[in-house]
């Protein structure tokens, strides 16, 4: 191994060779494909791995070896053929489903997914670092958070990094909050506490049709069908699109829901509380910058949830105004257009946001600088309402909570 | 690495395109896991037919278009669907039509239709230290511990390969050093109640893949003779919360008539000494729902394929009455053996009694329960290990004994009496 900086080099097995780079998933248990991997979405769904719902797609997997099922070479192979498979994978031990997998894939697609054995992977390198591989040789450069943070696999930061590659320390951001002059806002699970909101509405639904069914399996299934429904029917609004989420949400969980009770999910927006420090913090950030929202809603529903943040904006680009949801890159565009208008270049904004799927990953496709509000982190795998982001994404900054942001706004100008 | 004339024929394309493809896969395989040989296997069990994906069907189509035809006797592992039963299917209608496109693609070949999981209870059985070609893990590991044959711990793809070309790289568990004992399970510290039930084995095998990682486990301190069933059982557990494939059982597995020769008159790597409160962990841990009263939805028995003497059980156990109405109960067994019960006039009385049997596929891998909220119950560790992820059902894992129980009351009885201190 040779290691200069933060780039380390070190030498493997090539059980399949091949070419590839991505951000380093490392796995603290061993992972069967099948049964663990959903090809459709990339993700983990063993439901024994503790790190379930992390997203593997486009990964560089780091794993101690495969386990159980010997139909893994199939759930590899298909998840190759969707483009949900790892970039590559880093074992600790030569596991032959996995090459068989990987093998039959690219006889068949012409697509390489490299495998490696590589033992002092898991050792040297952290979830994050940006792995490349080329052949038998693979190429870690860490940030320095990468390297310098501790390796406990029970530490909760490190799995709370599992569903992204790397971000800025938070005692040192690589952000100046100085060098934008306006912010744009993701509104529903950003300002707005829309997991609350939406629990509140669907658990009397639940209770009447016994669905029986954790809080956290509950908002994972809506964010699944709700990323599903805005995105085949990109003009409805907002309360037709919820009412349309509480019949799929019956479909999938074995129950069924009224028009009524649709109509009503449909209307719950007005009544998803803020979170806490919300208003506080948009106060304290309109002092210093333009606020846009940029946010998946409709305009009625918007104006209830306004009142609860308690700020005007300078402009709210809705669903209703871009004709699409994010993550489709219409709301962007508007939004820069707009801020354009009011002498804002595109360089001068940063987005905040909590979603990687819905927000950094196309405003990063447009150029924009992000800040990823985690207001789950220490919430436990899965991402709640919100699914995994597709591909890889590095926001610019990462804290818990807008007041957080408000804090490290306050200690920059203070230096 | 040392090839035969035929493998290199086979490689040029003599004997056509699939079993020059198939002839790459597993030089491929060879070369990988460092073996200098190809031996030739008797048999070989294919886990290809079950359907994950367009990837598996264009793999089959490809090598069936391609003069595919295995060359030794294959059978097929369970599919996506029963066939015997089509109307029990629930799910998507494309999905349905590409996994029988796949299941044709195989019977094409030359497979035998037989659609189990567990082949080891078809009447040809594999012999003491014959090398096979066996892909499905549960099906592995009882060919290596429970028949003393010897396969690697194939998966989809190459189970076909091997069939085609009846040659496996000579590495892994066909080579006598490597199916050496371990680590050593030692479970003398267990209560005699705890190993007189049935609802151990599959317990003790999930604590064993669990804690085994790659090396071969021994299970130490059984009394005699420990049944096929009750091996089935550890072995299928094992397989899941593991990558066990072989596991002696001293007294009882061929190649372990002491504890001694299970490991090859070494020392051990490991000595875990086994106690009731892991057993109980292991129990625990394959309970997904949560404490409360739920609704109980269905009871799935027969992960791995019910066995003739676990149907005899069954019916036993049912004694006369019937299941509760608003319980699904299914029954995952083969149709080699549903015939067999039919004969013995035990068919007619489950379906009486409310039970339905599932055959050619198991419920945990296609879309066939009817109701998926409340909670299902099970006997086998490895559908309570599979299905939460699979269908997203919560599950409570009890024995045989608690599951028909009930399965007839509607509601989950007694499945804590073993485990409370008396």
């Amino acid at each position: 191994m040779t290691s200069s900086g933060n780039r380390v080099e070190l030498q493997g097995r090539a059980l399949l060779a091949g070419e590839a780079a991505g951000a380093a998933l490392v796995l603290e248990a061993p992972l069967s494909m099948w049964g663990g991997l959903d090809p459709h979405t990339g993700r983990l769904c063993d439901h024994h791995h503790p790190q379930l719902g992390a997203t593997i797609a486009g990964r560089v997997l780091v794993m101690p070896s495969g386990r159980g099922s010997s139909s893994s070479s199939s759930v590899l192979a298909e998840a190759v053929r969707l483009g949900s498979a790892p970039a590559a994978v880093l074992l600790a031990e030569p596991d032959e489903i996995l090459l068989l997998g990987a093998l039959v894939a690219q006889y068949l697609y012409g697509r390489a997914c490299p495998i490696l054995v590589l033992p002092e992977a898991a050792q040297a390198i952290a979830t994050g670092d940006r792995v490349v591989v080329r052949g038998d040789r693979v190429v870690v450069r860490g940030d320095r958070v990468a390297v310098a943070r501790s390796r406990d696999p029970h530490d909760e930061e490190e799995k709370a990094m599992t569903d992204r590659p790397t971000a800025p320390a938070d005692d040192q951001p690589a952000l100046d909050l100085g060098a934008f002059s306006a912010l744009t806002f993701d509104c529903y699970g950003t300002l707005i506490d829309w997991e609350t909101g939406i629990l509140a509405a669907l658990r009397p639904w639940a209770a009447a049709h016994r669905v029986e069914i954790g809080d956290e399996e509950l908002l994972a299934a809506f964010g699944r069908v709700e990323s599903h429904r805005e995105a085949d029917d990109p003009t409805a609004p907002y309360p037709r699109i919820l009412a349309g989420v509480l019949g799929d949400l019956a479909t999938e969980l074995g129950a069924t829901a009224s028009s009524e009770e649709a109509a009503a999910f449909g209307d719950s927006v007005k009544d998803w509380p803020a979170f806490p420090d919300s208003a506080d913090a948009l106060a304290y950030l309109g002092r210093h910058y333009r606020l846009v929202i940029v946010s998946n809603v409709d305009r009625a529903s918007f104006r209830h949830s306004n009142a609860k943040l308690g700020v005007t904006f300078d402009a709210v680009v809705t669903a209703e105004d871009a004709g699409a949801y994010k993550p489709a890159p219409n709301h962007f565009q508007l939004a820069l257009a707009q801020l354009a208008e009011l002498g804002v270049a595109s360089d001068q904004v940063l987005h905040v946001a909590q979603s990687l799927f819905h927000d950094h990953v196309p405003a990063q496709r447009l150029g924009l600088r992000t800040v990823w509000v985690n207001r789950r982190a220490g919430r436990g795998e899965g991402g709640g309402a919100t699914p995994a982001a597709p591909v890889p994404v590095t926001p610019d900054l990462e804290v818990p909570t807008m007041a957080a942001l408000v804090d490290l706004h306050r200690r920059q100008q203070a230096r | 690495m040392r090839l035969s004339d035929r493998d290199r024929g086979l490689l040029a394309g003599a004997e056509g395109p699939a079993a020059q493809l198939a002839m790459r896969i597993v030089a491929e395989l060879a070369r990988v896991t460092g073996a200098d040989e190809l031996i030739d296997v008797g048999s070989a069990h294919v886990d290809g037919c079950l359907f994950h994906g367009q990837a598996g069907l264009d793999f089959a189509e490809r090598l069936r278009d391609g003069g595919g035809v295995v060359r030794v006797p294959t059978t097929l592992n369970v599919s996506s669907l029963d066939l015997v039963h089509p109307g029990r299917y629930r799910g998507d209608p494309d999905t349905a039509s590409s996994a029988r496109r796949l299941m044709d693609a195989y019977v094409a070949m030359g497979c035998r239709p037989t659609w189990t999981c567990a082949p080891y209870q078809l009447p040809e059985r594999p012999g003491f230290g014959e090398h096979i070609a066996w892909a499905e893990s549960n099906a592995i590991v009882f060919a290596n511990s429970v028949l003393g044959a010897r396969t690697a711990r194939y998966g989809d793809f190459i189970d076909i390969c091997a069939a085609i070309t009846g040659r496996v790289p000579y590495a892994g568990l066909h080579r006598t050093e490597r199916r050496r004992g371990q680590v050593v399970f030692d479970v003398r510290g267990l209560p005699a109640r705890l190993v007189a039930e049935d609802v151990l084995y599959p317990l003790l095998g999930l604590l064993i893949g669990a804690e085994a990682g790659s090396l071969v486990p021994v299970v130490d301190g059984l009394p005699p003779g420990v049944g096929e069933d009750r091996l089935k059982a550890l072995g299928a557990a094992a397989a899941s919360s593991g990558e066990v494939a072989l596991v002696h059982v001293a007294g009882s597995t061929p190649e372990a008539p002491t504890l001694a020769e299970a490991l090859q008159q070494h020392r051990p790597r490991k000595a875990v000494a086994v106690t009731a409160a892991m057993v109980r962990a292991a129990r625990d841990q394959l309970t997904s729902a949560g404490p409360g009263r739920h609704r109980l939805a269905g009871v799935n028995l027969g992960a791995p394929h019910l066995s003739v003497a676990e149907f005899g059980e069954l019916v036993a156990l049912l004694a006369g009455r019937s299941i509760h109405p608003e319980v699904e109960c299914y029954v995952n067994t083969s149709r080699h053996v549903l015939a067999r019960i039919g004969t013995l006039g035990w068919l007619d009385a489950l379906e009486a009694a409310g039970v339905r049997p599932v055959v050619d596929t198991c419920t945990y891998i296609t879309s066939i329960l009817e109701h998926t909220t409340g909670v299902v119950m099970t006997s086998s560790a490895k559908w309570a290990w599979y299905a939460p992820g699979n269908l997203g059902v919560r599950v409570v894992f009890g024995s045989v004994r608690e599951c028909v129980e009930s399965a007839v009351e509607g509601r989950v009885v007694g499945v804590d009496e073993l485990w409370e201190p008396r």
